[in-house]
C-alpha cells in the first residue's frame, strides 16, 4: 500500500473506533446487551464464525467477527460495521447481497428475520461486550528499495569482455561471454553447422522463407573460402529484404496479441486493425528505433509529428492498446472499462517489461515489488484514455476510432474497397476530456472503492523523481517516455526484455527462458552479464533492432551445429578442456554449447509450401479481411473463406480471435501452435500432436499444394533422379543422398501404377477455395505423393 | 530441441509410475510436455506432475464426464424448480428488487407447464420433460446454482472456463491435463456440435495449457454435421497411405539418427503412428450404423424431432465407451426465450428430452453410469418475471443444473431458490463450486490441479470454489 494510503486507512480506523466509543458509552444499556446476547451473538456464531473467528481454520478476508475489536479493525475491505449507520456497514451490505461476488454467507442467505436482527443491532450502535485480541496479520509490505536490487530492476551496465583460453574460437564479444562460461564448466562448443544448414537457418530466422537452391549454392561456395564474411554478407542482404519485417513483425504481433476481431461473446471485426499490423511490419523494415516504437504504441497520438503521414502512423500505433479482447457486452460499463484497462496494463507489462502487472489488480503482487497502488496509478492513466465507447443503443459497447488521412498513393487498394472499408479510420485511443486519478478497487471489485491514488508509474522501476503528469492529460505521454528512459524510468528493463526476445528468436530460447516474465517467478538469466552488455549496446546503437540481429547472427555461437559432436571429434580439439560430456553436464543447453533445433512455426511451414507450389502471393500490406461486422454464426466465418483463398504470407492472414478453427483456410494455424491472440506470447508452444500429422497427410491444403509442386517439378528438364535431388534442395536446403533418391523413386514408381485420379478429383471438390486448377494426371499425382511426403517429414518441418 | 539423456531414467520412472497409478493422473500432462520441445516447459511438466503425483487424491468416483450444454439458458422455473407461489401470484409484482440491467418487467409470470412429483424420490419435474422425469431417481438436481455474467458471452465462458472475462482453459482441457486419456488412439477431450456463438472455440480451448488439451470438435451448433474429425481421412486408400507413411518414417528415422537422441523427433515419429492408428480406430468409433434399432430408438434417432440431438447423445456414449475423458455436446443457442417461451421451450424439450433420457438409460444398462458423470445445464436460468408478453430474461442469480451417475446422490434435490425462483438462497452452489465438485468426483483436488503460466499457478476455480460434499454419494 502507498504510504499515503496507509495513513488514510489508519485515520479511518481511528475515527471508527472513536465513534464506537461514543456509541457504546451513550447507549450500551442492559437492554442492548441483552439483545446482543439473545439475538446477535448466536446468529454470528452460527452463521459467521466458521470463516470469521479466531477458531476458523482459515480466516476469510482478514475479518474477525468474534470480538468487537475484530469488526472495528475490519478485514481487507475495511471496518465491517459503522455503529448506528446501516448504510455504511459492510456487514449489512453483504448479507443483503448488495455487492456481487461478496454475498455472505456464501452458501445460504440469512433469513429476512436474521438480517433484521443485524440491522437492529447496528442501529442500536452495535453494542458488543466481547473482548478479544484480533490476530495481527503478517501483512507483506512491499519494500520498493529492496525490490530494486532484483536483477531485472538494476541499472544497465556494460561488462568487460571475459578472457578465454581458446582465443581462436570466438568471432565476436558474444562468443567470448559464452565461451568463458563453457570453459569454466569444462565444456567446449560443438563444431560449426555445415554451410547448407547455416544458410537455411539464416534464411528462416531472418525472413521466414527457405533459401532458393541457387542462393544456397552461392552461399556454400562463398563460405568455403570465408565463412564469417559469407555470413555477414548474407545477414546484410537478408536484413534489407522486405521479408525481414514480415517475419519479425509477426513476432511482435504475437506479443501484441494482435487480432482482426474482438473475439468472445460479441465478436466484431476490427476492420482497421490491419493498419496497425502494417505499421509494425514497416517499423521493423525501417529499423525504427525500438524506444520510439514503444513510445508510439503507448502515446503516438500525443507526440508532435512533422508530417500528416507521420501523424497518421503514430495514431495507428496506439492500436496496440486496442487490438486485445474486450468484454463489450458487459452490462456494468464501469466494470467493463476497468476490465479493458486491466487487459491493457497486463499486456503492456508482459510485452514491454516482462512483468505480470495484472496480478496487482486485486491485491499487492504476491511475488514482485508491484503494489496495488502502483497498479491503480497506471489504471488512472488508462481510465483517462478513451478506449471503449458507450453503446449507441443496446447493451454492446464499441471501441474508439480516430480519423486519419488516407494516402492513396500508399494505399492503392483504397479506392477500390472504400465502400467496404469505410472511411480512413484507425483503431486508436485518445485522451479523455476529463483526466482523473483512480481509486484502488478492493479485491479488484469495481464497486468497492479504496483510496484514490495519483496517476503514475511503477515505483520499483523509477529512479529519482517520477515525471510529473499534468492534471489535464492522461499521462500516457509521460508513461511512454518513462518506459524507455534508461536512467530514471523502466528503460533498462525494456531494453533487456527486447534484447532477450531477439536472442530467443535467433537462438531458440532466451538468455532468460521465460521471455515474458522477468519477475521473481520468471527464470534467471543464464548469462546476466552478456544480457546486460547487449542491452547497453542496444541502447547505444540507438535501439536498432537490425544492429542487434546482426550482432547475434554473425556470432560464432549462432553458427554452431544443433547436434552433439561425435565423441572423437570433441576429444581431438583440445584434450585438456574436454573431459566432460556436455550432454550430461548441461542437457538443456543453457550454456549454449550447441544450437537449438526447432520446429518451424506455422507461418514458415505454410509460406514454404506456398513458395514451393509456386502460389505464394507476394503482395504486401493492406486489408485482407473481406467482411466487416459481427461474427456470430457459422455463416459469417464461412463468408470469410470465400471466394478466394488467401495465399499471401501468413502474417497477412486475417486473425479472427476465437474464430480460426471455424475457417477451413485457418485451421492450419491452430493445428500448428499459432499464438493465441488473446495472450501475450513471446514463446509459442511447439507441440507434436497427431492432428498435425493428420493435417500434413490429409488436409486439402497440403494435398493441393503438393500437387501443384509436383506439376512445377515435372516441368523441369531432365531425368527423375535430378528432379528428386532438386526437390530436396528446394524443400530441405540440402542435396539428397543416393539412398534417399532411390527410396523416393521407388515410391513414385509404385504410385504411378495406382489409380489416384478419382480420389484426386474428390480432393479438388473438397478444397473449394480457389479451385482453379484442373485435376492432374496419374504421373503428376504420383509425384504429388512424393512432394507431400517431403512436406510431412520431420526434417522439412525442422530448423537444424 | 530437448534432450533428456541426463535425467532420462528419472522421467522414465516417473512416467511409468504415473502410468500405472490408479487413474493415470498427470501422465499425459507430463508426456505431452516432454514432447513439447521447450526445456522450460518440460521442466514445468515434470514439476507439476510431480506435485500432482504426490498429492493425496480422493478416490475417483467418475472416470469421465459427459456435459450436456443447454446453450441459451433453459428456464429452471419451467423445468425442475417448482414454485407454487409463482403459480398463484401470476401477474403480481415481484415483491423484492430484481437485479440491475434487466429488461424484464417486475411482473411475475407463472409457468405455463404443470409440475408433478416423479419416481421414488418424488422430485418435481414439469411436464416439459416427461422422459427425463422418468429418470429422476438417478438425478441429483441442484436448484441453487448461481454464476457470474448477465450476458451470454460471459456466462457461457463462466460455465466452461470458470472465468467470465479472461481467456482460460476449458474444464474439459483441465480434465484432459489432469487425467490424460483412457485411450491413446483418441483425443481426451471432444465436443459434439459446439456452438460457434458466444466465444465459440474459446469455450473448449486450452488457453495456456498445451494445445493437445484443446477439444477435438465434430460438427457445429447442435449438429454433428458430416460427423467427421477434420483431416482424419485423405485420398489414399489405407494400404497406400501406409506405404507413403513408411517413406516419411524412414526419412524421420534418418533424421533422428543424425540428431542423436531427441525427444521432439521421437515424438514426431510416434505422433505419425498415433495418427495412423486414430485413422483406423476413430471411424469405427464414430460409425453409429452398427447400433441396433432398439438402442437408436432409445435416443429417438429416426424421429424427425429427436434425430439430430439423439445422434449427438449416442455418439457421446460411443466416445465415452471408447475412452474419451470429457465429452461435451451442445444444443446450439436454442434456449434463449426472451419471447415465445411456450413454443420455444416446448420445441427444445421435444428435441432434447428423449435423447437425454435415452443416454442415461443406455449408460445405466451398460453399467457405465456408475463411473460416468453426466452434467446437464445452461449458462444461466431465466427470470420468474416476464419479458415482453411471454418471455423470460437471463438469470444467473439462481438456476438449476443436474448431475447424474459418477458418484453423485441420485434422487436428490439440493439447495433452494427464493419462493419465486429468482435468487439462490439455501445451500447455494456457485459455478466455481460446481467445477470444484466435478473435479472432486474425478478424483482431483481443485486447489491442487494447477498449471504454472506467466509466473503463477492457475486453477479452473481461480481462487474460489468449495466441493459440495452433501451431494456426493
Amino acid at each position: 500500500m502507498h504510504a499515503s494510503a496507509r495513513r488514510v486507512m489508519a485515520t479511518v480506523m481511528v475515527l471508527a473506533a472513536a465513534s464506537v466509543g461514543v456509541a457504546r458509552g451513550a447507549s450500551a444499556s442492559d437492554d442492548d446487551l441483552h439483545f446482543f446476547e439473545r439475538e446477535v451473538r448466536p446468529l454470528l456464531a452460527e452463521r459467521c464464525y466458521e470463516c470469521h473467528s479466531t477458531q476458523s481454520k482459515k480466516v476469510k478476508g482478514g475479518l474477525y467477527l468474534d470480538s468487537r475489536d475484530g469488526w472495528v479493525a475490519g478485514g481487507d475491505s475495511g471496518p465491517a460495521i459503522v455503529p448506528g449507520d446501516v448504510k455504511q456497514s459492510l456487514v449489512l451490505c453483504v448479507v443483503r447481497h448488495e455487492v456481487p461476488d461478496t454475498e455472505m454467507p456464501p452458501k445460504q442467505k440469512l433469513t429476512p428475520e436474521q438480517i433484521d436482527v443485524l440491522e437492529q443491532w447496528v442501529k442500536r450502535g452495535a453494542p458488543d461486550p466481547r473482548k478479544g485480541v484480533v490476530p495481527t496479520r503478517a501483512k507483506r509490505v512491499i519494500d520498493i528499495e529492496a525490490g530494486r536490487a532484483f536483477w531485472s530492476f538494476r541499472p544497465l551496465r556494460s561488462h568487460d569482455t571475459p578472457a578465454v583460453r581458446d582465443a581462436a574460437w570466438p568471432r565476436t564479444d558474444i562468443d567470448r561471454f559464452i565461451l568463458a562460461r563453457l570453459e569454466a564448466a569444462g565444456l567446449r562448443p560443438v563444431a560449426d553447422a555445415d554451410a547448407h544448414t547455416l544458410i537455411r537457418r539464416l534464411r528462416y530466422d531472418l525472413t521466414g522463407l527457405p533459401p532458393a537452391p541457387d542462393e544456397a549454392e552461392a552461399f556454400v561456395a562463398a563460405a568455403r573460402s570465408d565463412t564469417q564474411a559469407a555470413v555477414e554478407a548474407a545477414v546484410d542482404r537478408l536484413l534489407a529484404t522486405p521479408e525481414f519485417g514480415e517475419r519479425w513483425g509477426r513476432y511482435w504481433l504475437d506479443v501484441a496479441r494482435y487480432a482482426d476481431s474482438n473475439g468472445g461473446g460479441v465478436n466484431y471485426t476490427y476492420d482497421n486493425a490491419w493498419r496497425y499490423r502494417d505499421y509494425v511490419i514497416a517499423a521493423f523494415n525501417d529499423d525504427k528505433p525500438y524506444d520510439a516504437f514503444v513510445r508510439e504504441q503507448i502515446a503516438g497520438d500525443l507526440m508532435p509529428s512533422d508530417t500528416p503521414r507521420q501523424r497518421a502512423d503514430r495514431v495507428i500505433a496506439t492500436g496496440f492498446l486496442l487490438v486485445g479482447p474486450k468484454p463489450l457486452a458487459k452490462y456494468d460499463k464501469q466494470a467493463l472499462k476497468l476490465d479493458v484497462v486491466d487487459e491493457q496494463i497486463d499486456t503492456l507489462g508482459r510485452t514491454f517489461l516482462g512483468l505480470t502487472l495484472g496480478c496487482a489488480r486485486c491485491h499487492d503482487h504476491k511475488f514482485d515489488p508491484v503494489s496495488q497502488a502502483d497498479y491503480y496509478a497506471m489504471a488512472g492513466v488508462f481510465m483517462s484514455t478513451v478506449s471503449v465507447r458507450p453503446p449507441k443503443g443496446g447493451p454492446i459497447s464499441t471501441w474508439n476510432k480516430v480519423s486519419i488521412p488516407v494516402d492513396e498513393k500508399h494505399e492503392p487498394w483504397y479506392a477500390a474497397r472504400q465502400k467496404q472499408l469505410g472511411k480512413g479510420e484507425a483503431l486508436a485511443v485518445q485522451d479523455a476530456d476529463k483526466p482523473h486519478d483512480e481509486h484502488v478497487r478492493i479485491r479488484g471489485q469495481s464497486a468497492t472503492l479504496g483510496d484514490e491514488v495519483p496517476r503514475g508509474f511503477l515505483r520499483v522501476a523509477t529512479r529519482g523523481d517520477a515525471p510529473t503528469i499534468p492534471a489535464d492529460t492522461s499521462g500516457r505521454a509521460q508513461l511512454a517516455v518513462w518506459l524507455t528512459d534508461v536512467d530514471t524510468g523502466a528503460g533498462a528493463l525494456s531494453a533487456r526484455v527486447m534484447v532477450n526476445r531477439v536472442w530467443h528468436h535467433l537462438l531458440g530460447s532466451g538468455i532468460v527462458p521465460t521471455v515474458d516474465n522477468f519477475g521473481e517467478r520468471g527464470e534467471r538469466p543464464s548469462h546476466p552479464q552478456l544480457l546486460d552488455t547487449l542491452a547497453a549496446q542496444f541502447v547505444d546503437d540507438g535501439w536498432s533492432v537490425k544492429h542487434l540481429v546482426r550482432r547475434i547472427a554473425t556470432s560464432r555461437v549462432y553458427r554452431l551445429a544443433a547436434v552433439p559432436d561425435e565423441p572423437d571429434v570433441t576429444t581431438s580439439a583440445d584434450p585438456q578442456s574436454t573431459t566432460r560430456n556436455p550432454q550430461s553436464v548441461d542437457p538443456d543447453n543453457r550454456l549454449r554449447w550447441r544450437a537449438e533445433g526447432r520446429r518451424l512455426d506455422v507461418e514458415a511451414i505454410r509460406d514454404t509450401i506456398l513458395t514451393i507450389s509456386g502460389r505464394l502471393d507476394e503482395q504486401r500490406g493492406g486489408p485482407t479481411l473481406t467482411y466487416a461486422g459481427r461474427l456470430n454464426a457459422e455463416g459469417n466465418y464461412k463468408k470469410l473463406d470465400v471466394p478466394n483463398p488467401i495465399y499471401r504470407r501468413g502474417v497477412y492472414l486475417p486473425i479472427l480471435r476465437d474464430g480460426m478453427s471455424m475457417m477451413d483456410s485457418m485451421d492450419m494455424l491452430e493445428t500448428f501452435d499459432f499464438a493465441d491472440p488473446s495472450m501475450v506470447t513471446g514463446d509459442r508452444a511447439s507441440t507434436t500432436v497427431p492432428t498435425q500429422a493428420l493435417y500434413l497427410m490429409n488436409s486439402p491444403f497440403v494435398m493441393k499444394h503438393a500437387e501443384l509442386a509436383a506439376t512445377q517439378l515435372l516441368k523441369r528438364d531432365g531425368d527423375d533422379a535430378p528432379r528428386v535431388r532438386w526437390f530436396f534442395e528446394r524443400a530441405m536446403g540440402r542435396p539428397a543422398t543416393d539412398h534417399e533418391i532411390a527410396q523416393s523413386l521407388k515410391l513414385i514408381n509404385h504410385f504411378t501404377t495406382v489409380d489416384l485420379t478419382r480420389a484426386a478429383a474428390a480432393t479438388h471438390k473438397a478444397d473449394k477455395p480457389g479451385n482453379d486448377d484442373k485435376p492432374a494426371d496419374a504421373r503428376t499425382l504420383a509425384w504429388a505423393v512424393f512432394c507431400q511426403s517431403i512436406f510431412s517429414c520431420n526434417e522439412f518441418l525442422f530448423l537444424n | 530441441m530437448n534432450r533428456h539423456c541426463g535425467n532420462y531414467d528419472v522421467t522414465t520412472t516417473r512416467r511409468d509410475w504415473l502410468k500405472h497409478s490408479a487413474c493415470g493422473f498427470g501422465y499425459m500432462a507430463l508426456a505431452h510436455m516432454l514432447a513439447s520441445g521447450s526445456p522450460a516447459r518440460a521442466a514445468q511438466a515434470a514439476e507439476s506432475s510431480a506435485v500432482s503425483a504426490q498429492s493425496p487424491h480422493m478416490t475417483p468416483r467418475a472416470k469421465r464426464v459427459i456435459f450436456l450444454f443447454m446453450h441459451g439458458g433453459p428456464s429452471h422455473v419451467d423445468t425442475f424448480d417448482y414454485k407454487p407461489k409463482l403459480q398463484t401470484d401470476d401477474g403480481k409484482s415481484l415483491p423484492f428488487d430484481a437485479p440491475k440491467n434487466i429488461s424484464a418487467k417486475p411482473t411475475l409470470l407463472a409457468s405455463p407447464w404443470k409440475f408433478a412429483q416423479h419416481g421414488e424420490s418424488g422430485q418435481w419435474v414439469s411436464e416439459l420433460l416427461p422422459h427425463t422425469a422418468a429418470m429422476v431417481d438417478d438425478l441429483c438436481v441442484i436448484r441453487s446454482m448461481h454464476s457470474r455474467g448477465q450476458s451470454h458471452g460471459q456466462a457461457v465462458s463462466m460455465i466452461h472456463t470458470g472465468s467470465d472475462n479472461l481467456v482460460r482453459p476449458s474444464m474439459g482441457a483441465w480434465v484432459s491435463y489432469g487425467l490424460g486419456t483412457e485411450n491413446a488412439d483418441l483425443p481426451a477431450f471432444m465436443v459434439l456440435g459446439p456452438s460457434t456463438a458466444h466465444g465459440g472455440p474459446r469455450n473448449y480451448g486450452s488457453a495456456f495449457l498445451p494445445a493437445s488439451h484443446q477439444a477435438t470438435a465434430i460438427g457445429a451448433n447442435g449438429s454433428l454435421g458430416d460427423g467427421r474429425i477434420s483431416n482424419l481421412l485423405g485420398k489414399l486408400p489405407r494400404t497406400e497411405q501406409r506405404r507413403q507413411l513408411d517413406l516419411i518414417q524412414s526419412f524421420n528415422r534418418d533424421h533422428l539418427a543424425q540428431a542423436g537422441h531427441d525427444d521432439q523427433i521421437e515424438g514426431a515419429i510416434a505422433s505419425y503412428e498415433l495418427a495412423y492408428r486414430m485413422q483406423g480406430v476413430a471411424p469405427h468409433v464414430l460409425d453409429m450404423s452398427a447400433e441396433s434399432d432398439h438402442v437408436k430408438d432409445m435416443y429417438g434417432i429416426g424421429d424427425k424431432e429427436t434425430d439430430t440431438f439423439g445422434k449427438l447423445c449416442l455418439q457421446a456414449r460411443r466416445l465415452a465407451e471408447a475412452g474419451v475423458r470429457f465429452i461435451e455436446l451442445a444444443t446450439g443457442n436454442i434456449w434463449d426465450q426472451h419471447s415465445n417461451l411456450l413454443k420455444g421451450h416446448e420445441a427444445n424439450a421435444r428435441k432434447t428430452d428423449k435423447p437425454i433420457a435415452g443416454l442415461l438409460a443406455d449408460l445405466k444398462q451398460r453399467g457405465m453410469l456408475e463411473d460416468t458423470l453426466v452434467i446437464w445445464g445452461g449458462e444461466f436460468g431465466r427470470t420468474p418475471i416476464v419479458q415482453g408478453k411471454n418471455g423470460r430474461d437471463h438469470n444467473p442469480q439462481g438456476f438449476t443444473v443436474w448431475m447424474a451417475g459418477g458418484g453423485v446422490k441420485g434422487g436428490l434435490s439440493y439447495g433452494e431458490t427464493d419462493e419465486y425462483g429468482y435468487y439462490a438462497m439455501r445451500n447455494k452452489v456457485h459455478m466455481h463450486d460446481l467445477h470444484a465438485t466435478m473435479l472432486y468426483l474425478l478424483g482431483m483436488d481443485h486447489e491442487r490441479l494447477t498449471y504454472r503460466y506467466a509466473g503463477r499457478d492457475f486453477r479452473l476455480t481461480d481462487v474460489y470454489g468449495h466441493v459440495v460434499k452433501d451431494i456426493v454419494a
